[in-house]
């Protein structure tokens, strides 16, 4: 499991370029004289799947964002794979990276089936043999293959969550030509799920990240599903780091309710995984 | 059920025809086919009624009679080859340029409200133009400014530019732009282009009062040969560089920060679509003034034919609007001939209604 990084331990820059995986280090981010994120570290590597959780407005989104280049922190930095992030380098790195926004509506008509080619839209210069099959297959993957010819707009939230999903599968089928590790950012892709297609998602992302050996980190609101599927969670509360580690260490019901004013207690499933029940 | 598919092949009735993936390329097809047949079609109307069966006489004759000057010409092949023929490839360079110029602007703005009449570029483009024409007389007597000469076509560029990023910026907000502000700023920018040619009406001699009239409803009467080969370059450069942001633009329609993480250069590409769309509206306004609503009818047609791939509503649009702008024009010189009828009016009396019909439309419900 990945355990917490202590202040005292962070890497310093010149050790930080050689270091693989998602590193951020001490990231602030300011706006109109509020602080949204308050010296954020934060560090994941290929072939894991990380968590951000916290109330509303903690942030989650906000540094998502930043660790995926579309903000710049006032403060900090942040490196993939050893490589700092600058707009400069999107194009490149959109062949390995890819992000889903919390709730997207293309503008035009679009079919499902468009939406997800636009996420071979980065290897347009260097097509795979089978493009057409890795649309096919992102689409059957996130079970959306019979919506294809459908308009994204008449599809439901849930429905065009998975179209979603399946673009930014689509963006990183591959493995990368030089060999590096692709990643997945993802804003509460499950917002809009049932039941069922939470967990499919979930275990969708784990599959990924262990048989292709990408790094996935997502949002979610959802503290069981966390405790399920995650190797490593971060818990913000007003845009500061209150928790770190494995999800059952860092879970407990004290700091739940420190931070959601929620009572819980922790029960073990027969698979052994722990869950949180709601206490009155 | 496949709504959506039946909806965009139910509209060309060829549902069982068209085959999915190469739809967009049979639409291409069609409208190419269309484009030709409104060329030979319109070539024969006009206050010089020009029967069809004469047509390949007459233009084997103009272009010989073209090669070896010394050649005796007939009316007709005068009539076809100094009026009729500049004004057809005026009608298409001007139809094909508004058309893309829509496309562009639907593609950028995300939204398939734009147009370049509604929102102010063509009057913004005029009314840089007809300064130039009232005031430019007065401070460079020297310069020509005749319709379709380059310097009214580079004052109509910086025109149609300065409403092209004004209208941009103004209505940018954070999911992308909002219709609302990017429409209300039109009308502001329209009203303030009606006020300007007012005002230069005053100071204006008879003949320029001539020109600026025929400014605001758009016509393709003054079409020289000179003139109508620039704007018909341009416009044909135009369409091809817009071809090359066809597929970035596709990206930009899932909004700006996916189109980022997709690796498009969204800066750059905002860039292009906002000077193709100034210069091509320029050059086609400072030869034939404003002609409404064709940047707005055509792209939104190839639509729901081709679907909204732009690699398709590009080519489409500019095959489209030329089209239109034939039919329109024949429609305008024949109606009440001998005297013609402003272009604009035509396009107007098909267009407003159409807006009305698409504002009405699901599109709109997001506003």
């Amino acid at each position: 499991m990945n355990a917490r990084l202590p202040a005292s331990a962070l890497l310093p820059s010149s050790s930080a370029a050689q270091h693989s995986g998602l590193l951020a280090q001490a990231i602030t981010v300011q706006q109109h004289g509020r602080t949204l994120l308050d010296g954020i570290d934060l560090q994941l590597a290929a072939g894991q799947v990380g968590v951000l959780l916290g109330p509303n407005g903690a942030g989650k989104s906000t540094l998502l964002h930043v660790l995926g280049g579309l903000r710049s922190p006032q403060t900090g930095q942040i490196w993939l794979d050893g490589e700092a992030l600058h707009r400069r380098n999107a194009a490149a790195l959109a062949r390995r990276r890819a992000f889903l926004p919390q709730e997207l509506v293309p503008a035009f008509d679009f079919t499902a089936q468009e939406v997800v080619e636009l996420g071979r839209y980065p290897h347009r210069l260097q097509p795979q043999p089978d493009e057409e099959q890795i649309v096919r297959a992102a689409l059957e993957h996130c079970a959306v293959a019979h919506l294809a010819q459908r308009s994204i707009r008449e599809l439901s939230g849930g429905e065009r969550a998975r179209v979603q999903l399946a673009r930014t599968l689509a963006q990183v089928w591959c493995p990368s030509a030089d060999g590096r590790s692709n990643w997945l950012l993802l804003d509460e892709p499950t917002a809009a799920l049932d039941l069922q297609h939470q967990h499919a998602c979930l275990n969708t992302l784990r599959q990924w990240s262990r048989q292709r050996g990408a790094g996935v980190l997502l949002v979610l609101h959802d503290l069981n599903l966390a405790l399920r599927y995650a190797d490593c969670c971060w818990v913000l509360q007003d845009g500061r780091l209150v928790g770190s580690g494995a999800p059952a260490s860092v879970l407990q019901p004290e700091l739940v309710h420190a931070v959601w004013q929620v009572h819980t207690h922790a029960v073990r499933d027969p698979s052994g995984v722990e869950q949180l029940l709601l206490a009155p | 059920m496949n709504t959506l598919v039946m909806k965009r092949a139910g509209l060309a009735g060829l549902a069982g025809l068209l085959p999915g993936p190469r739809r967009g390329s049979w639409v291409l097809l069609g409208l190419g086919v269309a484009l030709l047949a409104s060329l030979i079609w319109s070539s024969g109307q006009g206050a010089f009624g020009l029967p069809l069966r004469e047509l390949p006489a007459v233009l084997a004759a103009a272009f010989t009679t073209y090669w070896w000057p010394g050649a005796e010409r007939s009316a007709a092949e005068l009539v076809f080859f100094n009026i009729r023929l500049p004004r057809l490839v005026l009608a298409v360079a001007a139809g094909a340029g508004l058309g893309v110029a829509g496309a562009l602007m639907q593609g950028l703005f995300r939204n398939p409200l734009a147009d370049p009449g509604l929102i102010g570029v063509s009057s913004g483009a005029a009314l840089a133009a007809a300064f130039a024409i009232v005031l430019g007389s007065l401070w460079w007597p020297e310069v020509p400014l005749a319709l379709g000469t380059w310097p009214l076509m580079l004052m109509a560029f910086f025109g149609g530019l300065v409403v092209t990023a004004l209208i941009y910026t103004l209505s940018l907000g954070d999911g992308g732009t909002r219709v609302g502000i990017m429409l209300l700023a039109g009308i502001a920018i329209n009203a303030l282009a009606g006020a300007g040619i007012g005002l230069l009406s005053y100071l204006a001699t008879d003949e320029q009062l001539r020109n600026l009239q025929f400014w605001m409803l758009g016509s393709l009467g003054g079409a020289l040969w000179e003139a109508v080969l620039v704007v018909g370059l341009i416009a044909l450069a135009t369409v091809a560089l817009a071809q090359r942001l066809a597929r970035p633009l596709n990206a930009l329609a899932l909004g700006e920060a996916q189109a980022v993480m997709l690796g498009v250069p969204v800066e750059r590409l905002k860039l292009a679509c906002i000077l193709l769309t100034a210069l091509v509206v320029g050059a086609v306004t400072a030869t034939t003034g404003i002609i409404g609503f064709i940047g707005l009818v055509a792209p939104h047609i190839v639509r729901l034919l081709a679907g909204p791939d732009h690699r398709w509503v590009l080519p489409g649009s500019a095959l489209l609007g030329a089209v239109l702008v034939l039919l329109a024009d024949a429609w305008a010189r024949t109606m009440i001939a001998p005297a013609e009828l402003p272009l604009g009016i035509i396009t107007a009396l098909v267009g407003v209604p159409f807006f009305l019909l698409l504002l009405r439309s699901a599109h709109a419900r997001t506003l």
